[in-house]
């Protein structure tokens, strides 16, 4: 095989072009580093490769149903039961060509292409707080986040100002408020559950998503507002939502300094024990299958939570026998996620004569009310949860059994059926040192790399907060008048959240944690990773926004590390 | 081209997000080649020709079109052949031998020499069963059936493959050009979000087809 040295010394490389990687590609060159960005999967170029963007159901073979033959490249991908379909599989990977092992089942849902997962996220967008930051150290548990709130705060003000988050404020110290667009609307009988739990609780309060979507008339590059299609998964024609393609590469791109490398897969980042430093990573071509090393000054893993510990894992070295930067002995451990689909719905009688306009892009929120001091904390478990769900007319086609056929069935099908409203608990999970991923070298990959096994599983705090997320589901909305209000709870398994994320949690001490507090390896300085591998604590909230707040954090202390070097 | 040959040039290659947007457009110019009979892929003739009176029952033409004039019974068979689990297919293949059978000691004929009117029949026995009946056909399909012969129970058989036929056609029905773009509430980009708001301002009276 072919080992070419590409002669060029980058400032920076970038491992991966996700949510975290875009940002660090942004942020990177923004400030005048010469950058390689490096991305494992093919090109996604922004609307030009968004080929079912505009699809209708019936321009689908099966109306957007995959066939069996389908299915078997991506059983695993399909475990969720709705991120893949003919409208969005391209962007799932092909189970068969990317296997993994488990020694408990683990739901590893993801994308290799050019904008990964920030194509087909969720797009809900909260911020941690203090309650979240101080969380381990007051329970003892695990090791304390080495960051606050309020350091973290104009990075979070920053991110929500580039990408664009509609959403309302609130003011709770467990959920804070940030810049926001003009929040979407509830609809009748959302309003009629807002107005229900107001009246009913005093600890809890029911809110619209906050999403990162662009609502305002505010302008935003090469990108405009929400047109309430809600097929955000397929990709964007307006670039309406936050995307790596449609936001942060661009942006990138635009400073004339990003060099993006598609098909590259980097299995080591390659140290320099004279120096204590990183000198640049190996990679696969994974199209030729070639052997290549890049040199840069400065590295950021941001290949996501199991990829970017997998590389870390890969790059051994006498120094660092057990994976680059691993002295603690704790990367690959402490893998989080969040348990949810535990929850409740109902049906409403009324509002017959209402309905919406717009396929929004988004749900109603209730933020976490559980373990926030006196009469809200619980014996049974720590920390909390919050509600996402939504109400909506339902197809007449489920409940048509006295509609028999014929001709009546045919008017009764086209008009809107009964209301249905579903809750469903985002919970926090604990971190755990004995869930963690392992490499396999005995199971190679097609290009010779090892495969990642888990052995991950929910414990009992989270198995008790699921009787909670269940039970207050069904009290709310008995509470609030619903009919046929049934509680459920599927647990899946982790992964099933496509939350993972603490691989390489951040610290105080080396002993410890894998990385300090501008995510940089302890012992490795020029080494940052700012995908979830980071995380310490899982929050009950959405993770994105957090990886978005810490990478831009990082990136700028990376910048002036450089700056100082040179001026020494 | 053979129609036959048609489903399964449409089940093949990946390429068929671009090269063919719609099933329906290719069958309905098919359909209107009057020589060519339609040969189902996954159901025997016999139940491919019970699937179409079937449907004809289900929804009928009205002022609007019927699932004939869509073609859903070849929608449901070569859905049946591509995405349909083997369990379904199973399901499906036993609920059809079922009905036939069942046709067969109702009106002494064979299904294939059906009229309109015996299907019309049959179908109303079943899907306007009294509730009671209705809930004792669902206890019989899911009682433990003896796997080497599912078909043997052509009463509940029958319910549940009337019901199954419905619950597609009205799927795909719902889901098809015509319908979904000129009969139901068709708003592609709709701009703007209005979260609760009277039928006056949103479709009046019709469901959103996306």
């Amino acid at each position: 095989m072919n080992i070419t040295k590409p002669d060029e010394m980058y400032d920076a490389i970038v491992v991966g072009t996700g949510i975290s990687g875009g940002w660090a590609a942004k942020e990177l060159c923004e400030k005048g580093l010469k950058t390689l960005v490096l991305e494992r999967g093919r090109m996604v170029k922004h609307i030009k490769d968004y080929p079912t963007m505009n699809m209708d159901p019936w321009d689908f073979k099966f109306k957007g149903q995959i066939t069996q033959e389908e299915e078997k490249k991506q059983l695993k991908q399909s475990r969720t039961g709705y991120t893949t379909n003919e409208a969005t599989k391209h962007f799932f990977v092909n189970d068969l060509e990317h296997p993994y092992n488990e020694t408990k089942r683990f739901d590893w849902m993801r994308g290799y292409h050019v904008g990964g997962r920030s194509l087909m996220w969720g797009r809900q967008s909260y911020r941690l707080s203090d309650i979240d930051f101080e969380a381990n150290k007051n329970d003892g548990i695990a090791v304390d986040w080495p960051v606050r709130y309020a350091e973290i705060a104009p990075w979070y003000d920053k991110a929500e100002e580039f990408i664009g988050v509609s959403g309302e404020t609130l003011g709770l110290p467990q959920l804070p408020d940030g810049k926001f667009g003009p929040p979407m609307e509830l609809n009748c009988v959302e309003d009629h559950l807002k107005q229900n739990i107001a009246q009913n609780y005093k600890d809890r309060l029911l809110t619209i998503g906050r999403v990162a979507h662009i609502t305002s008339t505010k302008s935003f590059e090469g990108r405009s507002s929400c047109q309430y299609r809600n097929r955000c998964a397929r990709g964007c024609p307006f670039g309406a939502y936050f995307s790596s393609n449609s936001s942060t590469l661009p942006a990138a791109e635009r400073t004339g300094n990003m060099t993006l490398r598609p098909f590259s897969t980097v299995y080591e980042v390659m140290y320099d024990e004279a120096s204590g430093k990183a000198t640049g990573v190996k990679v696969i071509d994974t199209e030729t299958s070639e052997k290549i090393e890049f040199k840069a000054k400065v590295i950021f893993l941001c290949a996501s939570a199991i990829a970017s510990a997998s590389i870390l894992m890969q790059s051994k070295s006498d120094r660092f026998p057990n994976g680059l930067g691993n002295d603690s002995g704790e990367l690959g451990h402490n893998i989080m996620d969040h348990h949810f689909q535990a929850g409740a719905s109902g049906s409403y009688d009324g509002f017959e004569d209402r309905y919406y306009k717009g396929r929004r892009p988004n749900g109603l929120y209730i933020p976490r009310f559980r373990n926030l001091g006196g009469e809200t904390d619980q014996k049974n478990f720590k920390r909390g949860y919050g509600y996402q769900g939504g109400a909506s007319r339902e197809d007449w086609s489920e409940s048509v059994a006295e509609m028999g056929y014929g001709k009546e069935l045919k008017e009764a099908i086209t008009e809107p059926g009964g209301w249905r409203i579903g809750l469903t608990g985002f919970g926090e999970c604990l971190p755990y040192h004995e869930n963690k991923m392992t490499l396999d070298y005995d199971k190679l990959d097609k290009w010779g790399l090892p495969t990642v096994t888990f052995d991950a599983e929910w414990k009992e705090n989270e198995w008790e907060m699921r009787k909670d997320m269940v039970q207050q589901a069904i009290d709310m909305l008995t509470k609030a008048g619903f009919k046929d209000v049934e509680g459920y709870d599927r647990p899946g398994a982790p992964g099933l959240g496509i939350h993972e994320m603490g691989t390489a949690r951040m610290g105080r001490d080396p002993k410890t944690s894998v990385l300090n507090a501008n995510n940089q390896l302890h012992t490795v300085p020029n080494v940052y990773v700012t995908d979830g591998s980071f995380m310490v604590s899982a929050s009950c909230v959405n993770p994105s926004l957090t990886y978005m707040a810490f990478t831009a954090r990082a990136a700028e202390h990376a910048a002036q590390q450089l700056k100082n070097e040179k001026s020494a | 081209m053979n129609r036959r040959q048609v489903i399964r040039n449409l089940g093949l290659g990946a390429g068929y997000m671009v090269a063919a947007p719609s099933l329906f457009n290719l069958l309905q110019s098919c359909k209107s080649d009057p020589t060519l009979e339609w040969e189902p892929v996954f159901l025997t003739a016999t139940n491919g020709y019970v699937l179409k009176q079937v449907l004809d029952v289900i929804i009928p033409k009205t002022d609007t079109p019927g699932a004939n004039d869509l073609n859903i019974a070849q929608f449901i068979d070569s859905y049946m052949n591509e995405v349909a689990d083997p369990k379904e297919q199973q399901k499906f293949k036993a609920g059809a031998n079922a009905f036939s059978l069942n046709f067969k000691s109702t009106f002494d004929k064979d299904a294939a020499d059906g009229k309109a009117e015996d299907f019309e029949k049959i179908t109303e026995k079943y899907l306007r069963a009294a509730p009671e009946d209705r809930k004792n056909f669902v206890e019989r399909l899911t009682a433990k059936q003896d796997p080497q012969n599912p078909e043997i129970d052509i009463e509940s058989g029958s319910y549940g493959y009337l019901t199954s036929v419905r619950e597609l056609a009205i799927w795909a029905w719902k889901n098809s050009e015509a319908i979904g773009e000129n009969v139901m509430w068709y708003d592609p980009i709709p701009g703007s979000q209005k979260g609760c708001v009277p039928f006056s301002e949103a479709g009046n009276g019709k469901a959103m087809s996306l």
